[in-house]
C-alpha cells in the first residue's frame, strides 16, 4: 500500500475502527500471534498475524484498512501463498453490505 | 446475492443486540463516530430507543469520551478527539523509542519538503487552490501531504509527552 491507494474514493484511514477490530481479535481468536500497523508511524493497514492458515499453511496474516468514509479491505495472505482480498463498503458502519466489487477476488 | 448478505446483516445485527447491553452497543457506535452524529441515528446504529440513546451518549460525554457539537437545534455526539489523539500518542510511545520517533519525524518533514519544491506552494491548502479537477496525481499528492502533515504532528506531540513526562519523573 502506499499513500495513492488511499486517496479518492477510500478516504483517509480511521484509526480508531483499526483499534476496535484488533481488540476484538485479541479477544476472539487464540490464534493470534501479533497484531501491528503496517507503519507504526504513518499506519495505512493493520496487520495480524496467526499461527495456522486455511488448508495446510501455518501461519496466516490479515491485512485490514478501514476508512474514514466506511470503506474497508480485508487481505488475506499465509505460508502456502493464498491471497484473497474483500474490497467493501460498509453503508452501515459495523455490517457488511453487497460488495462493490466482488468479494474474494 | 443481495438476499444473503442482507439475511448475514440481520442475523449479525440480531446477535449483537442478543450479546450485549444497550450502554454497550450505544458506546460502540460512538466510538466509531468522527464526524457528529444525532440521537436519532445513533438510536438507529446502537439498535436502541431514542431516548436510551440520547441518556447514554450524554453520559459519554459527561466522561469524557465523547463530545458534542450542534447543528441548530440538533445536538450531534461524536468520539472526543483529544482521546482519539491520546491513544494515538500511548500506541506511539510503546512501539517506538526516541531515537526511532526522531528518525521518523526527520523523514516526514523531508517528505514534506519534497511536496513543497515539487509544486512550489507552502501547504496542501495553497496546492488546493492551484489544481485543476483533472490532475488527479496533484490531488492524490495532496491527500498524501495531509496525511503525513497529521502523522508528523502527531510523532512531535508523542515527543514532547515522552519529554514531559520524563521530566516528571526526575
Amino acid at each position: 500500500m502506499n499513500g495513492n491507494d488511499r486517496a479518492g474514493e477510500f478516504g483517509p484511514i480511521y484509526l480508531p475502527a483499526l483499534q476496535r477490530i484488533r481488540d476484538l481479535w485479541l479477544d476472539l481468536e487464540p490464534l493470534v500471534d501479533e497484531t501491528k500497523y503496517d507503519d507504526a508511524v504513518a499506519p495505512t493497514e493493520l496487520q495480524i498475524s496467526l499461527s495456522d492458515g486455511l488448508g495446510d499453511a501455518e501461519s496466516a496474516r490479515h491485512d485490514i484498512q478501514w476508512s474514514e468514509l466506511g470503506m474497508y479491505s480485508f487481505h488475506y495472505v499465509d505460508s502456502d501463498d493464498v491471497k484473497p482480498t474483500m474490497r467493501m463498503r460498509s453503508t452501515c458502519r459495523f455490517f457488511p453490505l453487497a460488495p462493490e466489487h466482488h468479494p474474494w477476488t | 446475492m443481495t438476499e444473503t448478505w442482507d439475511d448475514v446483516n440481520e442475523q449479525v445485527k440480531s446477535d449483537w443486540k442478543d450479546d450485549t447491553t444497550p450502554f454497550e452497543r450505544v458506546y460502540e457506535i460512538v466510538e466509531q463516530t468522527h464526524d457528529g452524529q444525532s440521537a436519532v441515528e445513533i438510536a438507529d446504529r446502537a439498535l436502541v430507543s431514542e431516548p436510551t440513546a440520547r441518556r447514554h451518549s450524554k453520559a459519554l460525554v459527561n466522561t469524557g469520551f465523547a463530545e458534542t457539537e450542534q447543528d441548530g437545534q440538533t445536538t450531534l455526539y461524536k468520539r472526543n478527539n483529544d482521546r482519539v489523539l491520546m491513544s494515538r500518542i500511548r500506541e506511539l510511545r510503546e512501539e517506538l523509542n526516541r531515537p526511532e520517533l526522531l528518525d521518523s519525524i526527520k523523514e516526514m518533514k523531508t517528505d514534506i519538503r519534497h511536496y513543497e519544491d515539487r509544486y512550489d506552494v507552502v501547504s496542501p491548502e495553497e496546492l488546493a487552490q492551484q489544481l485543476d479537477a483533472d490532475e488527479t496525481d496533484g490531488w492524490d499528492d495532496l491527500t498524501a501531504w495531509r496525511t503525513t502533515r497529521q502523522n508528523l504532528a502527531v510523532a512531535q506531540a508523542a515527543l514532547a509527552y515522552d519529554e514531559a513526562s520524563h521530566q516528571l519523573a526526575v
